[in-house]
């Protein structure tokens, strides 16, 4: 019986709570587009969702294995074994190296390593000079600017890092940003180091590594 | 055996939780964050080796054997144990060694490890409760009982070096050749680095081929030191950018300290390379590079160096491979298998010994589950739920056998957790989790995630 009791009385709050409650008029227009308040107890317009964001993560060894030949060409990271006998071949190196890496076999590992550990960073740094090399030698070897991996705007050092920050990075910067605040500045400190002491084509292998070793390429 | 932090305060986990009042916080939580805040305790330089026997080791041919004059093939019917000495052939004999007044004895696979008999701690009886290989193995490794086939916490190296608030000191912490590593929540630091062997191990340490040159490097340096990561606010609110920064400057390290020369046993130059090959028997005229470098000689020559030089505190390696022999190639194969990886396991004692790290290094030697006491009807072993462990060095109980399986059919019996000794009735039960929660505890560290303390009788 107190139960019931109990239950009503709640019940009586709730319905004259749901009574006070007027439907008004959407004020933003363009909220009011979107939506028509009928007879609910909406009474303003939905106000700003909260932005609720995963952590970053680091890239997989899948996600490499099929991002770098669109990146480059259709080019790979791979070691060519010089020993005797065995490992006489080119080895692909995301594959012969993929458990070292953290891929799961999904056999003996079961899940997936990601740490950025600093093996995983020794080992993007040989992959993309190794990457950078092959790209910087496929543009050397002729097409047209528009088919250049690295360097298709070879005169225009800015339109060139714009263009590499965009394509390893998903960073778009517009030709009149404020450079200060998109980290061209500091690729562009580098580039002309490294060309000041040997030359554009070492500037652009340096700037194409730094891209690729960077937090911005490895972390989504 | 207690070690200090570099606060000079003798704590342990519980004695930190007492002293600031979070112990009864601590049992509410269970896994939660308080232990976290006593992790990162001990101050240790002790260095431990886990050698994996892969695919089953057959227990009476090393570490738990009988005397084939009382266990013949016609008391086969009655004692469920056939030996199958007869089988084997040369080079081993049919013999079972013991050594005067020690408890230990071996069977005729034990190789050079022999010699090292004052030195062991023979743990027999081991419960798996599995005869699945996946299971057995991630058992051992972890101390905790998978689910299903998935490791259920991380791996016991892991949990050390998570511990050691001097595991910065090493360039490779937590060194893992052909070994599975797990990480379930713990410092990145402590996560082991996993290769394949040597080979692997020298081709991730040294300068890439590729490499650019020493300008560039120098430049890219300046450049990492004071690139900004494009949106910090969102992208680093966890340090993971930050984390990325750090690693790639540990990795440039790496390279630069030319840690891979230890590694590089085909090195023809180097005369300390000589003296290794030797001592391990890796032939002179095998190739380096990827993939190679996954012999048992190597496997303890790569654990030998990783130790000698600082580079490494905890060191997995794999002795032995191909040991799951269901056929007649228990008898062909086998035994070699076993006394191949025990000769190197010798090897390794005495290159340690050699160095002064006997004292302060503590070796276990395991396999996923022993094999079944009788031969089946191929010639060969099944899967048994009793293994054995062999555990050397410090914080060990020296020319020790602990527990033992019984002399019918081979079954693990309980023990007098306080003596070893096995019981027909009452006791424990010896389990992967008990024999590791000893290693931890006998050697200064918290086994607090395996829910269990160590055994007396493991610990010295």
């Amino acid at each position: 019986m107190r139960n019931i009791m109990t239950t009503s009385v709640l019940l009586a709050i709730g319905l004259m709570a749901c009574e006070s409650t007027t439907p008004t008029t959407v004020s933003d227009p363009a909220a009011a587009e979107l939506w028509q308040p009928t007879a609910t107890t909406q009474t303003s317009a939905p106000s700003a969702i909260p932005v609720t964001e995963r952590s970053t993560r680091r890239v997989t060894v899948d996600q490499l294995r099929r991002s770098l030949p669109a990146l480059f060409g259709g080019e790979t990271w791979t070691y060519e074994g010089t020993g005797n006998g065995r490992d006489a071949r080119t080895y692909q190196l995301l594959d012969t190296l993929s458990r070292t890496l953290g891929e799961a076999d999904y056999n003996e590992v079961t899940t997936p390593n990601v740490d950025p550990s600093p093996l995983f960073q020794k080992f993007m740094e040989d992959l993309a000079a190794q990457l950078c090399a092959k790209g910087l030698a496929r543009d050397a070897d002729g097409g047209s600017d528009v088919e250049k991996l690295i360097v298709p705007y070879p005169t225009d050092v800015d339109a060139n890092l714009r263009f590499l920050r965009l394509k390893f990075h998903g960073i778009y910067v517009s030709e009149d940003a404020e450079t200060d605040t998109d980290g061209l500045d500091d690729l562009r400190g580098l580039y002309e180091a490294i060309e000041a002491d040997t030359g554009a084509n070492d500037a652009w292998l340096g700037v194409c590594i730094a891209m690729v070793t960077a937090p911005e390429f490895l972390a989504y | 055996m207690k070690h200090h932090n570099p606060f000079g305060l003798n704590l342990n986990r519980r004695g930190f939780l007492r002293a600031t009042g979070l112990g009864a916080g601590a049992v509410m939580l269970g896994n939660g964050f308080v232990p976290r805040v006593a992790q990162a305790q001990a101050a240790t330089d002790h260095r431990f080796v886990f050698a994996y026997f892969s695919g089953g080791w057959d227990t009476l041919l090393c570490l738990d054997p009988r005397n084939p004059s009382e266990f013949t093939e016609a008391a086969a019917r009655d004692t469920k144990i056939q030996l199958g000495w007869d089988r084997i052939g040369a080079p081993f004999q049919p013999e079972m060694m013991s050594f005067g007044d020690s408890p230990i004895t071996f069977g005729p696979a034990i190789g050079d490890f022999a010699r090292h008999y004052q030195k062991a701690c023979v743990v027999r009886g081991l419960s798996m409760d599995t005869v699945t290989h996946e299971v057995g193995r991630r058992y051992m490794i972890t101390g905790k009982m998978p689910a299903g086939l998935q490791a259920t916490g991380s791996a016991i190296p892991t949990r050390i070096v998570a511990q050691n608030a001097m595991a910065e000191g090493y360039a490779i912490p937590n060194l893992a050749s052909q070994v599975e590593t797990y990480n379930k929540g713990l410092p990145t630091l402590a996560t082991g680095m996993s290769v394949n062997g040597a080979g692997d191990l020298v081709f991730a340490l040294q300068k890439s081929d590729d490499a650019p040159s020493t300008s560039i490097q120098g430049h890219l340096s300046a450049y990492r030191a004071k690139a900004v990561n494009c949106d910090p606010v969102r992208l680093d609110r966890r340090g993971f950018m930050g984390l990325i920064r750090e690693n790639q400057s540990r990795a440039t390290d790496l390279v630069t300290n030319e840690l891979h020369e230890f590694f590089d046993f085909t090195n023809q130059r180097d005369p300390d390379m000589a003296i290794l090959r030797e001592r391990y028997g890796i032939g002179g005229g095998r190739p380096g590079g990827i993939g190679q470098g996954v012999t048992p000689g190597e496997q303890a020559a790569l654990a030998a160096q990783a130790l000698k030089n600082n580079i490494s505190q905890c060191v997995s390696i794999t002795l032995a491979t191909g040991l799951d022999t269901h056929d007649e190639n228990w008898a062909t194969d086998h035994p070699g298998l076993l006394q191949t990886g025990f000769n190197a396991l010798a090897a390794l004692i005495d290159d340690l010994d050699e160095a002064g790290l006997m004292s302060k290094t503590t070796i276990v030697c395991f396999s996923e589950f022993g094999r079944t006491s009788l031969l089946n009807t191929r010639d060969g072993r099944d899967h048994s739920l009793a293994s054995c462990a062999l555990m050397v060095g410090a914080g060990v109980p020296e020319n020790t056998v602990v527990g033992a399986t019984t002399d019918v059919g081979m079954n693990a019996m309980p023990i007098d957790p306080e003596t070893g000794a096995a019981l027909s009735t009452g006791g424990t039960t010896l389990t992967p989790t008990k024999l590791l929660a000893s290693v931890m505890q006998a050697n200064g560290y918290d086994p607090y995630d395996l829910r269990e303390q160590g055994l007396p009788c493991l610990m010295a």
